[in-house]
């Protein structure tokens, strides 16, 4: 099985960007950690996702009243 | 014993007005208090001394003639991120400042409109990429209150200059807390308005979906002037709203009475300091004492919501860096260059599940959290303020824990689009600033401002002077 690692490097090399196999290997797990965190957000409704103009619409919705 | 006070910026405009003051002898005043603490503190990336007293002149005469624009001489200065037509502005980068504006950032040009006057450029930490004011290629920020310590950042020039006396006020963004950092770490209000209220049309971008721009001040009213002067519907950056934007004065008026202020329930963030923890049961005893209903809230688990942020925040960092990244890795220090790599290993699908997510998290958190409250009063930092040499890491792996540990707190309302306000609740033992933050539902500036005004007006802490330079 391969390693976060590899395929980090593989995607920083056809970036064009230089990066040692162990920083690769770091990089991959803190993707992976940011990954895992955003799995446990609230998951998105099945729906279109126009972004940013459906979050700001929830922003002027939810505004305090006396603002 | 209570440290001497410096001057708020509304309490200058009232002067100015009275012709108690003229702005040659404000601007002049900054100017000398500049000249003492930049050797110091390092808050400027460049002093524009000559055009800052040409402007001052202008104004003197501008308000004889009868100009009363609302912020008429007013000695300000910003973080240098902020496009001016045929000037440069550096992003306190190796990088930028070789390019030109084009045109000029709406915030300063309302500012300009309003008839204040800049006394130079601001330092920053890189790119607007780092929570403490560490720069590589300026010069760190130190910390007024005592220059072994950091500013915290991203814009800590702001913090230190307004600190210390140089400026009034001054303009800060705020990606992952980076108005709010700086201000509590040197003593100050810092608001981070509601996502979509104010312009961030040519202002250097982080992450363009959390950016905001906002004012570090000596008092929550001149946070308010500020903010009164740059909100509002800007055609130029088609985020912002349309809600109108109320004069500064009204923006600190609501009555505390009645107001329900929430106490988390918990740690919602982990263990805070103790001192801070103290401050703040302080505050809200004095709220309470002002009328205001303490309630109990329980927030939710606040980690997914900084694992979104910063999902976010490195994906578009990424975005945005990958030309200069290929091309001028040198010119990067290795604080901002590792914190921006791992947006290259993002798939599109969890940038975009943290984005799909977004609204209905926030529906959510209004919902529960902010339901029977009309702002939370919660921790900005963990720790007291650190020092330089405490967060002087260089190892990436040692960086991100780092920055992880300082933004904890903040960063999840970048990614609920939320209004903060940073404010200062007096002084440790050790001499450095305490703090907490307030949070509320979008557009409740008011609220927030007018609970620090009250709050000011209550402990006479305002404005507080760091010991001067010798």
């Amino acid at each position: 099985m391969s390693k976060p690692g590899d395929w980090v490097a593989a995607v920083a090399d056809a970036r064009g960007l230089k990066m040692t196999e162990a920083r690769a290997a770091e990089v991959g797990e803190e993707a992976q950690r940011i990954g895992a965190g955003v799995a446990t957000v609230a998951a998105a409704h099945f729906g279109f996702y126009d972004e940013p103009i459906q979050f700001l619409a929830a922003l002027d919705q939810l505004a305090e009243d006396d603002a | 014993m209570r440290p001497n006070r410096l001057q708020s910026l509304t309490e200058l405009m009232a002067d100015l007005e009275a012709g108690r003051i003229s702005s040659v002898e404000a601007t002049e005043a900054c100017l000398r208090t500049t000249e003492a603490w930049q050797p110091r503190i390092n808050a400027f990336i460049r002093i524009d001394g000559d055009k800052a007293l040409a402007a001052a002149k202008a104004a003197d005469a501008a308000r004889k003639a009868g100009d009363r624009r609302p912020l008429l001489g007013a000695p300000l200065a910003h973080k240098d991120m902020f496009l001016r037509k045929g000037e440069r502005s550096s992003g306190g980068s190796a990088i930028l400042g070789d390019q030109i504006g084009d045109d000029d950032a709406t915030v300063v040009a309302r500012l300009a409109a309003a008839g204040a006057l800049e006394t130079g450029r601001l330092n920053m930490s890189e790119f607007a990429a780092g929570p403490t004011g560490h720069n590589a290629h300026f010069g760190h920020a130190r910390n007024p209150w005592n220059p072994e310590h950091i500013t915290g950042g991203s814009s800590s020039g702001s913090g230190a200059a307004t600190a210390a006396g140089c400026v009034y006020a001054a303009l800060g963004s705020d990606t992952g807390g980076s108005i709010r950092l700086p201000a509590i770490m040197c003593g100050l209000y810092g608001l981070k308005p509601t996502y979509g209220r104010v312009s961030r049309f040519g202002a250097m971008p982080r992450a363009w979906s959390l950016d905001t721009v906002g004012p570090l001040a000596r008092s929550a009213a001149d946070a308010a002037l500020i903010l009164a002067t740059i909100a509002g519907h800007d055609p130029k950056d088609p985020t912002t709203s349309r809600r109108p934007v109320a004069d500064w004065r009204r923006l600190i008026d609501r009555p505390v009475k009645g107001l329900r202020l929430g106490r988390a329930k918990g740690l919602p963030f982990g263990p805070v300091d103790p001192e801070t923890a103290q401050s703040h049961e302080r505050a809200l005893k004095a709220f309470a004492a002002m009328g205001a209903e303490i309630v109990e809230v329980k927030l939710p688990d606040c980690q997914p919501l900084y694992s979104a942020a910063d999902a976010i925040s490195k994906s578009e960092a990424a975005t945005l860096h990958a030309r200069w990244m290929r091309a001028r890795p040198v010119d990067y220090s290795v604080h901002v260059y590792s914190r921006t790599e791992a947006g290259f290993a993002i798939p599109a699908t969890v940038y975009l599940e943290a984005q799909a997510a977004r609204a209905n998290v926030l529906r959510a958190f209004c919902d529960r959290a902010l339901a029977g409250a009309d702002a939370v009063l919660l921790p900005s930092i963990m720790t007291p303020v650190p020092s330089i040499a405490e967060t002087d890491e260089g190892e990436p792996g040692a960086i991100q824990g780092m920055v992880a540990g300082i933004t904890r707190a903040t960063r999840p309302f970048n990614y609920l689009g939320l209004p903060g306000l940073a404010m200062p609740l007096g002084l440790s033992s050790l001499g450095l600033p305490l703090s907490c933050q307030l949070i509320a539902r979008p557009f409740a500036e008011r609220t927030l401002l007018s609970l620090g005004h009250a709050y000011g007006q209550a402990t006479g802490e305002d404005g507080a002077a760091p010991p001067q330079p010798v």
